[in-house]
């Protein structure tokens, strides 16, 4: 198991009680999400459709800088220190 | 060597052209013409394909124009005469094919060769603008596209306004606004544009007062209406880019849809506490669009509460600035924009990251822009 990063967005810190970004323990980047819901139950349906195949469509996942669409989707394995970004869009101008 | 001297040495070394001839060199040999007169001396006309570039400048600025030192080089003065001197100290700085125009601009406009009345900034302008014209990516040129450029600001908010002040210092010619909004005492918190006097006045008033405080020269278009489905394609299509400053996701979308269908850049910023985006959009028919990194809207509680939205009233002058670099990089095509990247700024903890942002095979702008309608958009209301 690698030690990842995850940032989380906005709308999921007050689930996880205010945190900006958590490390879990995860192999891949499905690994990873489903690892949120260890915070709250509720985190990874709000991420995932219901299957877990795909990540909602408002929801962009990035491991080290990079689409996981480009690395192998939520399968993506990830590496010790993989760093996760969570991207949801804003709309505050 | 007296001057004379020099002159008839000059005219037996340097190879001359008659004008008649120049136009088929920069046609078939790729070659570059340049009128060396003084700026006072083109003001009432130079040659239609000319660049200018006064005696003066000639040996510190030429390499800005012609940087391969094989390209053919077309040298034209008032008679002929500095057209020698000039090209002899093009030769002498390494560039191998140089011409003197015989009889320079007055023999070109004997001829009947075509001609053009160059467009220049005033003695006023040139002192105003003088830091801009010292950088060789902007210079005169730059400055000139930058007068004639219309952008187009969506919102005169936390991100509008920064971006309309930086925009109209820099010269942005015509500057239009879109924002229904009166302004309100919690608007004075970030959106600098607006102060204690302009309390319950339009925004677009109020922002339009400011900018020619700033700039008198810059015209103003002001729409103090809401974008919606009927009206957006209307009020982008006079504009060479749009600002996406707005703040809902109404707005996003739609601004998004119009610039995809129109063809103009949307340089887009969006912020909420302490971070931001930035990107711009639909650079391109190759270009990635709102719609390709978020195909659908985010549901309330994916999307930040109305009721705890906030942001720090610093932050939108960071994005509303990175913006305005943005958009004089695209109008003046200089630089690489962030087409297809996001810049991504937590100003909580010093990070700036950029994120990949691909082109979605099936999504809206990948059709032919005559087949994309502009549809209304149902979202929910949440502004910051």
């Amino acid at each position: 198991m690698s030690v990842v990063h995850i940032n989380l967005p906005v709308p999921l810190r007050k689930l996880a009680k205010g945190a900006t970004s958590i490390e879990c323990q995860a192999n891949t980047v499905l690994d990873a999400l489903l690892k949120l819901d260890e915070i709250d139950a509720s985190i990874s349906a709000r991420l995932l459709e219901d299957d877990r195949s795909a990540l909602k469509r408002y929801i962009n996942v990035y491991v080290d800088g990079k689409h996981i669409s480009k690395t192998g989707g939520l399968q993506t394995t990830l590496a010790n220190s993989s760093k996760l970004e969570i991207v949801t869009a804003f709309a505050g101008g | 060597m007296s001057y004379e001297q020099r002159a008839v040495h000059l005219r037996a070394a340097i190879p001359e052209i008659p004008a008649e001839q120049v136009l088929d060199m920069l046609r078939h040999d790729d070659a570059v013409l340049i009128d060396v007169r003084d700026a006072e001396e083109v003001k009432g006309g130079l040659p239609e394909p000319a660049q200018h570039l006064a005696r003066g400048q000639l040996e510190l600025n030429i390499h800005h124009l012609v940087d391969d030192v094989h390209r053919p080089i077309a040298v034209m003065c008032a008679s002929g005469l500095r057209s020698l001197f000039a090209a002899e100290s093009l030769i002498n700085l390494g560039y191998t094919k140089v011409f003197s125009v015989r009889g320079g601009f007055k023999q070109w406009k004997d001829a009947g060769l075509p001609t053009r009345v160059p467009q220049q900034l005033s003695v006023f302008d040139r002192e105003r603008y003088s830091r801009h014209l010292l950088i060789p990516e902007v210079g005169e040129k730059g400055q000139l596209r930058l007068k004639s450029s219309r952008v187009l600001l969506l919102g005169a908010g936390g991100l509008g306004s920064p971006v309309a002040l930086y925009l109209a210092a820099a010269g942005v010619g015509t500057l239009g606004i879109v924002d229904p909004d009166v302004v309100e005492s919690s608007n004075l918190q970030r959106q600098v544009i607006h102060g204690e006097d302009q309390l319950g006045k339009l925004k677009v008033d109020s922002a339009e007062a400011a900018i020619h405080r700033l700039n008198s020269q810059i015209k103003v278009i002001k729409h103090p209406v809401l974008l919606d489905e009927s009206n957006a394609l209307s009020l982008l299509q006079d504009y060479d880019l749009v600002v996406d400053g707005s703040d809902n996701f109404k707005a996003r979308y739609l601004v998004n849809d119009a610039c995809v269908k129109l063809g103009i850049p949307n340089v887009h910023g969006a912020i909420y506490r302490f971070e931001g985006y930035v990107t711009t959009f639909a650079a391109s028919d190759e270009a990635p669009c709102y719609r390709c990194m978020y195909p659908e809207l985010p549901p309330p509680e994916m999307a930040p509460s109305c009721a705890e939205a906030g942001v720090l009233g610093v932050l939108p002058g960071v994005i509303g600035l990175l913006q305005a670099v943005e958009v004089i990089k695209l109008l003046l095509g200089i630089g690489r924009n962030l087409s297809g990247k996001m810049l991504r700024v937590d100003a909580l903890n010093n990070e700036f990251s950029m994120l990949d942002i691909d082109k979605a095979e099936q999504c809206l702008c990948s059709h032919h822009r005559d087949e994309i309608q502009i549809k209304p958009i149902e979202a929910f209301a949440c502004a910051i």
